[in-house]
């Protein structure tokens, strides 16, 4: 069943065209909240500066690339997005977390949550598929970047110094590998 | 998956397929379930992959923008140091602190002088019909190598000594190993000379005694080099600091 888009959804279009005045409405809601969150937990305010920046590009990378549709309020939902970062970071750098993260989360709704899991799930498998192509011949490297570029096929074919007809073969092949091996990595 | 299909499908994807093979192979993915597996693989492949590698402009200047509002938002943290009162410990750290610098700006010792003009030509050999062995001098004279250098030198200058660029590097490579007595005789008659390492030459003594702070000669050497020439500016910044 599909859920309704929330009206807060107008924050992703505005990351999307980069709407400078709403992404500063962003900011002048958020940028507080990550600052405290952060600073309080072994972090500087350059780390909460990142941290923040990094989660606008994900959702700007998920709202074009994958459709992100957002069914929750935005706010709470950036502010869970760059607490579960900054965890993980913490994580990284074997560091011990020291907030009661729960407290103020409690007035969070479960739809948040799930969405923010799924930002998080969503880019996990970008993740894999970055690993997957890494793993391809050197070829397959050139002849897929290139594709996806989002320049026309009949010029990246041109770019490259091969037949429109030759390369649409090998990515399909290329593309039939990663698959495969993205098959294989997941078992 | 055969590779038709594999084909078949990148290419409905790709919206390259004209009508009927399209109607076609929509009918086909109608009942085939791991072509229907394949095309949705597919297209969260290329998804993936576009995140990565697409050229986005509009992404590009988002970045900008966050970048633009993070300095806005988060730098101010840094300005907000507490005033602190000097504390008499503090004071005396800063006095002492004035002292270090100043003798740094007087700085007694000449040695650094003679690294700031040290001469910095590098050595090049691109002359037809030379020698490898000038190569494997110029080599090492360009890594700093002077001992190696000054070896092969010596035996292309005892074999040559007319030709001005071995004897310019191997006085050149002297002067850096402080065999200043040998290095002056070849570099003197060099500057004495007419070939085009004349004014290198007499630079060249000239830092070797500065090197061993003798301003009164490296002055009168840096002197004989005219106006027009390459080292005539070097020159004449380092007569004004001596």
């Amino acid at each position: 069943m599909a859920k309704k888009i929330h009206e807060d959804q107008k924050y992703i279009t505005a990351l999307l065209h980069n709407d400078t005045l709403v992404v500063n409405e962003i900011y002048k809601k958020c940028a507080v909240k990550v600052k405290s969150f952060v600073t309080f937990n072994n972090g500087s305010a350059d780390d909460a500066a990142d941290i923040l920046q990094e989660a606008l590009v994900d959702i700007y990378n998920q709202a074009k690339y994958k459709n992100l549709e957002l069914t929750c309020p935005f706010e709470p939902f950036l502010l869970l997005v760059c607490k579960r970062k900054w965890l993980n970071e913490l994580k990284k750098r074997a560091v011990l977390p020291v907030t009661k993260t729960d407290d103020d989360l409690l007035h969070v709704g479960e739809d948040t949550f799930e969405q923010a899991e799924q930002l998080a799930l969503q880019q996990e498998q970008a993740n894999m598929f970055l690993k997957a192509f890494a793993q391809l011949g050197e070829r397959c490297k050139d002849i897929l970047k290139w594709s996806m570029k989002g320049e026309a096929q009949e010029k990246v074919a041109e770019i490259l110094g091969v037949t429109y007809g030759y390369l649409r073969k090998k990515k399909s092949e290329c593309m039939a590998g990663l698959i495969k091996l993205i098959g294989k990595n997941h078992d | 998956m055969t590779e038709d299909k594999i084909l078949l499908a990148a290419r409905y994807i790709g919206g390259d397929l004209d009508r009927a093979e399209s109607e076609q192979f929509k009918q086909k993915l109608l009942t085939d379930t791991e072509l229907q597996q394949y095309v949705a693989d597919y297209k969260r492949a290329e998804e993936n992959l576009k995140m990565h590698f697409a050229d986005d402009q509009q992404r590009d200047q988002l970045q900008a923008t966050l970048q633009k509002l993070n300095q806005q938002y988060f730098a101010e943290d840094k300005t907000e140091h507490k005033v602190v009162s000097l504390k008499p410990y503090i004071k005396w750290i800063s006095v002492a602190a004035v002292l270090v610098i100043g003798l740094f700006i007087w700085s007694p010792w000449n040695n650094d002088l003679y690294k700031q003009y040290a001469n910095d030509n590098k050595m090049l050999v691109t002359e037809r019909g030379q020698t490898s062995e000038l190569d494997k001098a110029a080599a090492f004279y360009n890594h700093q190598e002077f001992d190696k250098a000054a070896v092969i030198l010596a035996e292309l200058y005892k074999k040559d000594s007319e030709n001005a660029l071995t004897a310019f590097y191997y006085g050149s490579s002297l002067t850096e190993l402080n065999q200043l007595t040998k290095a002056h005789n070849i570099l003197e008659k060099l500057a004495a000379g007419n070939s085009v390492y004349k004014f290198d030459a007499a630079y060249t003594i000239a830092l070797s005694y500065l090197k061993n702070n003798d301003k009164v000669n490296c002055k009168l050497w840096l002197e004989k080099i005219p106006a027009g020439t390459a080292k005539y500016e070097k020159a004449q910044e380092l007569l004004k600091k001596l």
